[in-house]
């Protein structure tokens, strides 16, 4: 689970800029941000900071996805 | 990158080669060496079984043809299998994320088969000398102005319809917010 969206749409980016910003393709912003890809941490750290947020504000485990 | 541009090239990423993209590339195509390895050595089973069944007399012709089976076969699968699925689940993006290369891919896009037109020369010739079964050498044939003027209509006929075909693909997306 994460907050890409929520804090994408706060800073007024859209997922071409973010994905541009951080050097990767549009769609991999739409499959993390759908839950359908995990970033590597590298790529989290790189979302964070263009994102102006900490790793843990931003991804979190749900509890029901370890079972 | 160099490993990267190997990538985008026989691919046809058009985007950024990303850490998603290369995790793709790399299951799908592990899943495509496992077929190419089993369909080889049922192939190669085959051909040797036929060959020494006693059915063939005329080896040289069953050598070509295996050879060009087994061509068209691992052309097949690797189109097949690996661009059906990179495909289907729209694991490779065809999208141009970087505005200031948008330009100059869609000039790449349109002119993709006129840039490999060399390559299509060379399979045109190549296939039209194998079906030809008059029993001549095969190089010598191969390089007769007949058979070379063939293939160079061939080659401009396939690279000005394929032009058109990829011009009317490329789509211009709005961004989305």
């Amino acid at each position: 689970m994460n907050r890409v969206r929520e804090y994408r749409r706060a800073k007024k980016l859209s997922q071409m800029a973010l994905a541009e910003e951080i050097g990767v393709a549009r769609q991999t912003i739409n499959l993390i941000e759908n839950g359908k890809y995990n970033p590597s941490l590298d790529l989290c750290l790189k979302l964070a900071w263009v994102l102006d947020t900490d790793l843990n504000t931003l991804f979190w485990r749900d509890e029901d996805e370890e079972e | 990158m160099k490993k990267n541009k190997v990538l985008k090239w026989f691919f046809g990423v058009q985007d950024t080669v990303d850490e998603y993209v290369k995790k793709e590339i790399g299951r799908i195509s592990t899943k495509t060496v496992f077929i190419l390895f089993i369909f080889e050595l049922f192939y190669v089973g085959l051909t040797y079984f036929f060959a020494n069944s006693g059915l063939i007399t005329d080896f040289e012709s069953y050598f070509y043809l295996t050879l060009f089976i087994q061509f068209i076969g691992i052309v097949v699968i690797f189109l097949g299998f690996l661009m059906l699925n990179f495909n289907r689940k729209n694991s490779i993006p065809f999208e141009v994320t970087n505005q200031k290369e948008r330009e100059n891919i869609i000039s790449l896009l349109k002119k993709k088969y006129v840039r490999s037109a060399p390559i299509s020369f060379l399979i045109f010739l190549s296939i039209s000398t194998v079906f030809d079964f008059s029993k001549n050498n095969l190089f010598k044939q191969m390089f007769t102005l007949q058979k070379m003027t063939g293939a160079v209509i061939w080659t401009i006929l396939f690279s000005l319809i394929m032009y058109s075909f990829e011009k009317g693909e490329i789509r211009i997306a709005k961004e989305m917010k």
